[in-house]
């Protein structure tokens, strides 16, 4: 029975405002939803402009799909405008690729599939709760795995994407990336996912933090003008660079048409607002809109003069530049520190109150959580989980170094509190000086069980961005501005100096500026490189020889790690030429434009992203995925093969081959190691080798684990980390920088488990791997948390952009004000240790196995999976069969 | 007197297309479905559809041509037309 469980709650809940809460609700009953508006505008007058300088062309194809998207308002909302029409909208940017969302029967999908870059798709899980549209019905077409279309808005979809055929980002790419040697490896290495994705073509943006500071300071009409007036200055000069000199010119041109076309944008919602003014009959409402129409009136030329007007500006350039590309990950900053002018201002002034405040912080809450991505099922269900992950960061330290929390921080936590959903996702950026007040509120909202915030260290992101910032003269103020771009991308940022309304006072706000900061090679899963070095080359699910064969005996410990080396290094030097080129074409027909004026120092250069208008540009990583399951297996491999010699190699590759006489994860739907069903000696083996390959099974589950603080298996770790980190840096990015290791899994461990044979330390075929990229294994981290923490610092964290590390505790575990204290001595001793990342899930394990079985209950449950927050049922059986599987602290 | 026509709420100026099945009533705040009947004296939402400019496929009844600019274009009867500004309402809706 369902309520024989005894079910623990979460200790903290707020309350949310009634108009939140109604706004809410709306959402929990909504669809993602795909309409045409974007790309039809976009496509008709790209097409129009042959011939056009590239930029101005995409420029006039975003101001002509921008004035034309339709406006609707929502009643009860006070910040407005989303992405498209609906209220969870999206839509297809067949410019940057088109073949997956083509029927699978068309050759354009053919085309991908051949090519791998759909196989993700065909491995990725969606949650088909919730707001997915996993199944077609009524009029309504479900496309790309989650979202839904009308079916009269189809035929024309696909038009649309026939005419890109050939020209798409992702097409022009392919068409380049086979002249690199090595192409057809390239193409297995997709298809058997040992990458999990291309990178120009999918989100060639985001992981990044936007910055919001010119049009705050000068608004639209201002920043028109600058590049009016710049247009004056530069055209006809080279300025001494005979390259990209003179593109200065058709630069400003794009930046002025883009302004132009969101500045109609924001009028056309002006004029909604004023529509419906008119019409309604509400009081209370009527005055509402008439304010709303007022605010968009307003920044649609000025900078704004409140904090309202702020916000919503900041949302609406937020929207802007997400329907400008294909983008996961734009996190907003700090924008309490931003937005703490204003607030400072209207509170000294009596504009407003800290109820005000905290409730269009909830509504605010509720538009990013509104926000899709339109992309293909395996980026969507396989990486984000449906998850945009729109971050906000808090605390860190100003440009002086000194504590730069506030109260409108604490206001943001309070919000997150009460308005608990998934984005925007918070992460707190700790330093040692920040006040105890604040950590403990943000502790407080650990215990709500919503997963943020998460907690990052701020003095080893400094010491990250320092060094691989250095050639681009990053100094040490310079690092102090920094903030978590994506789930959790340490990103460069900058100060920059703000003056509002007839203040005298200069506040110097931290924004972005630097390119996308998780793009080049997405996702190596480690187990799966290790798999091809045991069984020399071959992908054991689909027999195919992916690398050319090693031919090597492997009789040393040296020799495996060595040839795992090379295997990686191989693959990893294929897919950055093959990515230089996608975002090469990127750059060259899809550059970012209004996110590119947006970012120092574009406007005063005169030259986009693509130019390296940016002021940091070398912000291209090497991502991994599985770390924990591939030094757990090396430690294996090391103790039962070389050093104990327990079993032989070819033992092991026996019982791998057979899963260790267990059945296949898909073929039982649980993809947790501690479901798994083992084969009966009906199913055509025989006892005896049931009891072989139990043997073998319970020789690799004993071998040392990390986690444990044991030095065993953490010098592995170490040794790992050091090479990895070093050798991302002898590569580099197409624009001319060096490369280095990124380490999250996001969702990708799923996925990427999915398609892996049995692994040398006992996980099972298809089964998904340990999350993050130091959360232990589930139920192998038996000596308590600080012996994890422990074996987590054995290297430098700082070497890396980011690592990643979980924490499941029951909410009894940490209960009270001693809980809440014990928390935070956990979060401090990990960052005094000199670990990067933690987070927690704060939740009872047996409400989650009853939420897997009884989702109709459980709608609002969030979970943290990796770096993100999401509602639980819409996320994929394999993640959430890990979460469940997680080790659960029921103690500190 | 002539009778109204009756329009489905996706094809009128007060209904807020909240996904691709439902929407919000601007008039009465309930969530409506989208393909359900509006109240008569709900007005007509600018589409394609409604378009002196729009020209019906042959082979398709989601396709057909937009003829309002210098160079005709693909466009779909669904389309909404608010913003677009060679709309000009057919006399006969």
């Amino acid at each position: 029975m369902h309520n024989e469980l005894k079910l623990f709650p979460r200790e903290i809940k707020g309350q949310m405002s009634e108009r939140t809460q109604k706004l809410l609700k709306i959402y929990y009953q909504t669809l993602s939803s795909v309409d045409n508006e974007f790309p039809y505008w976009y496509s008709r007058k790209y097409f129009e402009l042959d011939n056009e300088v590239a930029a101005v062309r995409r420029a006039q194809a975003l101001k002509e799909a921008f004035s034309h998207l339709t406006a609707v308002i929502f009643p009860g909302e006070l910040i407005v405008m989303q992405k498209t029409m609906h209220y969870r909208g999206s839509f297809a940017m067949p410019w940057l690729s088109e073949g997956y969302f083509m029927s699978k029967e068309d050759e354009f999908y053919q085309a991908s599939l051949k090519r791998g870059s759909t196989s993700a798709d065909q491995h990725s899980k969606m949650g088909s709760g919730g707001g997915n549209v996993t199944k077609s019905f009524g009029k309504v077409v479900s496309i790309a795995g989650k979202f839904g279309i009308r079916e009269e808005e189809m035929p024309a979809l696909l038009e649309l994407a026939r005419m890109w055929y050939g020209k798409s980002v992702d097409d022009l790419g392919n068409k380049y990336e086979k002249m690199v040697p090595g192409y057809d490896c390239k193409e297995k290495i997709m298809r058997s996912l040992v990458c999990m994705f291309d990178s120009g073509y999918t989100l060639p943006q985001g992981r990044e933090v936007i910055n919001y500071y010119y049009p705050l300071q000068y608004g639209f009409d201002g920043l028109i003008k600058i590049a009016s007036d710049k247009m004056s200055e530069v055209a006809g000069f080279a300025n001494g660079d005979g390259m990209v000199g003179m593109n200065r010119l058709y630069n400003y041109q794009a930046i002025k048409l883009v302004l132009e076309g969101v500045q109609a944008w924001i009028l056309n919602y002006a004029k909604e607002a004023k529509r419906l003014e008119h019409i309604e009959n509400d009081l209370d409402q009527k005055q509402e809109y008439q304010e709303i129409y007022e605010n968009l009136q307003w920044i649609a030329y000025h900078p704004p003069r409140s904090f309202k007007e702020a916000l919503q500006l900041c949302w609406t350039l937020h929207i802007a530049v997400l329907n400008e590309d294909a983008i996961s990950g734009l996190s907003l900053g700090r924008l309490g520190q931003v937005l703490y002018p204003y607030y400072e201002n209207d509170l000294r002034n009596g504009k407003i109150i800290e109820e005000q405040v905290i409730e269009l912080l909830e509504l605010q809450r509720l538009k990013f959580t509104c926000v899709d991505c339109f992309a293909s099922m395996g980026v969507v269900g396989g990486v984000l989980s449906g998850n945009t992950f729109n971050n906000l960061s808090i605390g860190g330290t100003d440009k002086d170094g000194r504590d730069a929390s506030n109260t409108l921080e604490m206001l943001m936590l309070e919000a997150g509190i009460r308005c608990p959903t998934p984005q925007p996702t918070l992460s707190l950026l700790y330093d040692d000086k920040l006040d105890d007040e604040f950590l403990l509120k943000a502790v407080q909202s650990v215990k709500t069980g919503t997963g943020y915030p998460a907690f990052m260290n701020n003095r080893v992101a400094m010491e990250f961005l320092l060094e691989q910032y250095r050639n681009e003269n990053m100094n040490i103020e310079e690092a102090r501005a920094w903030s978590i771009g994506g789930c959790l991308e340490t990103s460069p940022c900058s100060w920059m100096p703000l003056k509002i309304n007839s203040d005298p006072k200069t506040y110097y706000i931290p924004g972005g500026s630097g390119q996308p900061t998780s793009v080049g090679v997405h996702f190596v899963s480690l187990p799966k490189v290790l798999e091809l070095v045991l069984f020399d080359g071959v992908d054991q699910r689909t027999s195919e020889s992916v690398l050319e064969k090693h031919n090597r005996k492997l009789n040393s410990y040296d020799e495996l790690l060595a040839t795992f080396k090379d295997y990686f290094s191989k693959i990893v030097e294929l897919l950055v030429r093959c990515n230089n080129i996608q975002h090469d074409i990127w750059r060259k027909n899809n550059m970012a434009i209004f996110n590119s004026l947006l970012k120092p120092d574009c406007l005063s250069k005169g030259h986009l992203i693509n130019e390296l208008g940016y002021r940091y540009n070398a912000t291209f990583n090497i991502e991994t995925t599985g770390t924990i399951n591939l030094i757990n297996s090396l430690a294996s491999l090391k103790k039962n093969i070389y050093d104990e010699k327990r079993m032989t190699l070819d033992e092991l590759k026996w019982a791998i081959k057979n899963n260790c006489g267990y059945k296949t994860a898909e073929s039982i739907n649980s993809y947790s190691l501690m479901d798994q069903v083992k084969i009966a000696d009906t199913e055509g083996v025989t006892r005896r080798e049931l009891e072989h390959f139990e043997e073998i099974h319970s020789l690799l589950m004993k071998a040392p684990k990390y986690g444990n603080s044991e030095e065993y298996v953490d010098s592995i770790l170490k040794d790992w980390e050091d090479w990895f980190t070093g050798m991302c840096r002898n590569y580099q990015s197409l624009y001319g920088h060096p490369l280095y290791a990124c380490q999250i899994s996001v969702s990708t461990h799923g996925a990427m488990g999915a398609v892996t044979s049995a692994t040398p330390d006992g996980r099972l075929a298809g089964t998904t791997f340990a999350d993050g990229s130091l959360s232990a294994y589930p139920g192998t981290d038996k000596n308590g948390p600080f012996a994890l923490m422990n074996s987590a610092t054995c290297f430098d964290h700082s070497r890396s952009q980011n690592t990643q590390l979980n924490f499941k505790l029951h909410p009894m575990a940490i209960a009270g004000n001693s809980g809440s204290k014990k928390l935070l001595e956990l979060i401090r001793g990990y960052m005094r240790r000199g670990g990067f990342h933690l987070q927690f899930n704060v939740v009872d394990t047996n409400m989650l196995k009853d939420a897997q079985k009884h989702p109709e209950n459980y709608r609002d449950l969030l979970v943290r999976v990796a770096g993100f927050t999401q509602y639980w049922v819409e996320i994929g059986k394999n993640i959430q069969d890990e979460v469940i599987a997680r080790t659960e602290y029921g103690e500190m | 007197m002539k009778n109204k026509t009756q329009y489905h709420y996706r094809d009128t100026l007060n209904y807020a297309p909240v996904d691709v099945v439902k929407g919000i009533d601007l008039i009465t705040k309930s969530l409506v479905k989208a393909d359900d009947l509006a109240p008569p004296e709900y007005e007509l939402l600018p589409k394609c559809k409604f378009c002196k400019h729009f020209s019906s496929g042959a082979n398709s009844n989601y396709k057909g041509s937009c003829l309002g600019f210098a160079k005709p274009f693909l466009a779909y009867p669904d389309m909404i037309a608010k913003t677009c500004s060679s709309y000009i309402k057919n006399e006969h809706e």
